[in-house]
């Protein structure tokens, strides 16, 4: 397993020049143990994150449990892997089921949007913790790296419930860069006013002025304002990986022109560039109701975007470095509702994974005949966070030393999921 | 007989084993079948009082009409109709087809009962000859599934009723050329939410009165409003009444019956009715209670009587239906 390789002469040398490099680059957010057994001049490692905001169905996609009476309208189908079946508004990954990894047996027992969307992605219920993009990028950290970490690509929605805790104790550094409404970062092209002599002296005063406040003071705001220009500059200087007509019209077809396609695309394009974490948030899976029409409408673009994005991650050679996680913050209630919608539930439902790290090719756990109920292998959203950092080659036993005070980088109750890791 | 909508009494009522959401008698009145949540249908014999179900449909089973003289159309969630033949000690299945790619959504028989129309989730809508179940026309609605589909008394105009967020549709089609002859916006039962991007609302049922002027379309007014039905004018396409319920939820079906008054039914979860009007004014003539909302409703053809499914359940699970009939009786 990737996070207890054992430890050869160039991995720690690697690895103390990247702690001393981190640690310059964080100032108060040292890390108390080696997080990662690996050599850093391997393919970096990455996570795509495709989040399902609202919450999709088991039972229409992951899960069927065809001809109950929660089961639902709609079919289950074969897939490429033998035995087992999905709901059949997911044709296009039922041909690649050989490739995922997908658990059945989740009980995160959250069925809150915000409470969900953040301990989905924190592996927490208690507050304050990075999120998965936010400690990703933190965890997988190069010095040589000058993108944001973190870029999270969603709507401008009226209820952001998606944005929740973020970096928390990881500081503004981690807090990822947010692309809204596939439009890059704003304010990417220098002013024609601003001549690049202007530039360049404004930037020496202002790094000279942070190095004289810096004397006697806690480092930590400075270094992260410090980060936060360079990463600015970054952006700006490559401001062309958002430009997505730099892609070709078949890629934007098979992406899908929605929102949600497009979106993958521009994913696709940050992890080519370098960027370690990039979440997806794939919006309005809350159907409380007419459920069964909504899923035909929203599973229809995830399918196809889905075969489509891991086809290219694969044949660019990214997926080998890079875990993809297809989560949402919550699972649908069995029952069906007064107005054909299933309403949250956090008892029994599913998650799916594939790429680095992970058995391809594995379900996981099973739910009872209605779906009601985990059967067997109960998984805890801790347990998926655990795995989701070894997968990455993390080690999800390590602890942060953030201002003096010890914190698991992932909750100890919990542990990773040996069955799933490759 | 005369129908008085006042007197309407319940003489029957049938449990099923799992929520009802359409219903339609047979063109003799013999038999009504029901479905909904499940593979098979509920098979009423009406003189009999006995109830068997019937198989086939491998889905849900949304839409039910009757057909001519003696077929009754069930259309499901996988795109299939079957004609079911009543014109023996029980419904038989004369033809089945594949009649779309995804759910069926609407389901409408011409009157002269040579010809059914049905839409679907991709805005898809298919006329078929009733006889051999084969297609004769194909029309399209851009994007939106279709919702609502109705024959004119004239023959020649089909309308639909399809589920464009914020602005649900209603189309007047002369279906046999294709040729569109007037759109409707009907804002006033959209519900959609900006919190989820999703229109929760859109037009439920859709049914013309039988002298072909009016055009009624079901469903609830606005986000949190009542259950409502509107009335346009064909010709013109202006909306000449609102009628609207005490009830939150939805009207769900309207049928217009031979003596002029207006049916609907509706509801929210625990609460239904089934509701007569007078379509000339915003009047309501008699109102019969129910303990779930009532999903469809079909008048027998001579207007003696008429039948109501419900769903019927805890909270806000319906778990089980109900198909009730009632009569007019003086």
């Amino acid at each position: 397993m990737a996070g207890r390789q054992s430890r050869t002469a160039a991995s720690e040398i690697s690895r103390r020049t990247w702690l001393q490099g981190t640690a310059a680059a964080l100032g108060a957010g040292a890390i108390e143990q080696p997080l990662r057994a690996e050599v850093s001049t391997l393919p970096r490692k990455q996570l795509l994150l495709l989040f399902l905001s609202g919450g999709a169905s088991q039972f229409e996609t992951w899960d069927p449990k065809t001809g109950t009476k929660t089961g639902g309208p709609f079919r289950a189908i074969s897939t490429s892997l033998p035995g087992v079946q999905i709901g059949e508004l997911l044709p296009h990954t039922s041909k690649i089921m050989h490739r995922l990894t997908v658990v059945r047996s989740l009980n995160s027992n959250i069925p809150d949007h915000f409470q969900g969307h953040y301990a989905m992605q924190s592996g927490r219920i208690a507050p304050g913790y990075p999120v998965l993009g936010s400690a990703v990028a933190k965890l997988l950290e190069r010095s040589e790296d000058v993108l944001p970490g973190y870029v999270s690509i969603r709507r401008d929605g009226p209820k952001a419930y998606t944005d929740v805790g973020d970096a928390g104790f990881l500081g503004a550094k981690y807090q990822g860069v947010r692309v809204v409404n596939n439009q890059p970062p704003e304010n990417l092209v220098q002013p024609a006013a601003v001549k690049p002599t202007l530039a360049e002296t404004v930037d020496r005063i202002r790094k000279s002025n942070d190095e004289r406040f810096r004397q006697g003071r806690d480092a930590a705001p400075i270094d992260a304002y410090r980060t936060t220009f360079e990463q600015a500059q970054a952006l700006m200087d490559r401001r062309e990986i958002f430009d997505l007509t730099k892609e070709s019209g078949a890629d934007h077809e098979q992406y899908g022109k929605h929102e949600f396609g497009q979106n993958c695309l521009l994913a696709r394009r940050l992890l080519q560039s370098g960027v370690t974490c990039v979440k997806v948030t794939h919006f309005d899976w809350d159907a409380h109701q007419d459920n069964f029409y909504w899923h035909q409408i929203r599973c229809a673009e995830f399918d196809r975007t889905l075969v489509t994005l891991l086809d290219d991650l694969e044949r660019r050679g990214m997926l080998e470095h890079t875990l993809v996680v297809i989560s949402g913050e919550m699972g649908r209630t069995p029952q069906i509702n007064k107005l054909g919608g299933r309403d949250h539930w956090g008892r029994a439902w599913s998650v799916a994974m594939a790429g680095c790290g992970v058995k391809p090719g594995v379900v996981y756990g099973s739910t009872n005949d209605l779906g009601t109920e985990v059967k067997d292998k109960p998984v805890k959203l801790g347990d998926l966070f655990h795995t989701y950092l070894r997968a990455v080659g993390i080690d999800s036993s390590a602890s942060y030393s953030i201002g003096g005070q010890t914190n698991p980088v992932a909750d100890p109750a919990a542990k990773p999921i040996d069955e799933l890791l490759a | 007989m005369k129908s008085d909508p006042t007197k309407i009494k319940e003489v029957a009522e049938y449990k099923h084993h799992s929520p009802l959401v359409s219903c339609a008698f047979d063109p003799t009145a013999r038999f009504v079948l029901a479905g909904g949540r499940d593979r098979n249908i509920l098979c009423l014999d009406v003189a009999a009082k006995s109830t068997t179900e019937l198989s086939g449909h491998e889905t849900w089973v949304g839409n039910i009409v009757r057909s001519g003289t003696d077929l009754i159309l069930t259309a499901d969630f996988a795109g299939v109709v079957f004609a079911w033949d009543c014109t023996g000690d029980k419904p038989r299945q004369r033809w089945k087809i594949t009649a779309h790619a995804s759910t069926i959504y609407a389901l409408a028989a011409s009157p002269d009962g040579k010809l059914f129309a049905t839409g679907d989730r991709d805005g898809n809508i298919h006329v078929w000859q009733a006889s051999d179940g084969k297609r004769m026309h194909k029309l399209r609605i851009e994007g939106h599934p279709v919702y609502g589909l109705a024959f004119h008394p004239d023959g020649q105009r089909l309308i639909s009723a399809d589920r464009q967020p914020k602005k649900p549709r209603l189309k007047v089609w002369e279906f046999a050329t294709g040729k569109e002859q007037r759109s409707i916006d009907v804002p006033q039962l959209s519900a959609y939410r900006r919190v989820e991007d999703i229109e929760w609302g859109g037009i439920r049922g859709i049914t013309i009165s039988p002298d072909g002027n009016t055009l009624v379309a079901c469903g609830s007014n606005e986000y949190s409003g009542p259950a409502c039905a509107l009335l346009f004018d064909i010709a013109t396409g202006e909306l000449k009444l609102k009628l609207a319920s005490q009830l939150k939820g939805f009207y769900y079906s309207a049928q217009f019956h031979a003596q002029g008054f207006l049916l609907t039914a509706g509801g929210d979860i625990g609460k239904g009715e089934l509701r007569a009007w007078d379509p000339t004014k915003d009047e309501s003539l008699a109102t019969t209670a129910t303990i779930g909302p009532c999903t469809s409703l079909d008048v027998q053809p001579s207007g003696e009587r008429c039948v109501v499914t419900q769903m019927i359940g805890q909270r806000s699970y319906p778990d089980s239906g109900s198909l009730t009939v009632y009569e007019w009786s003086e």
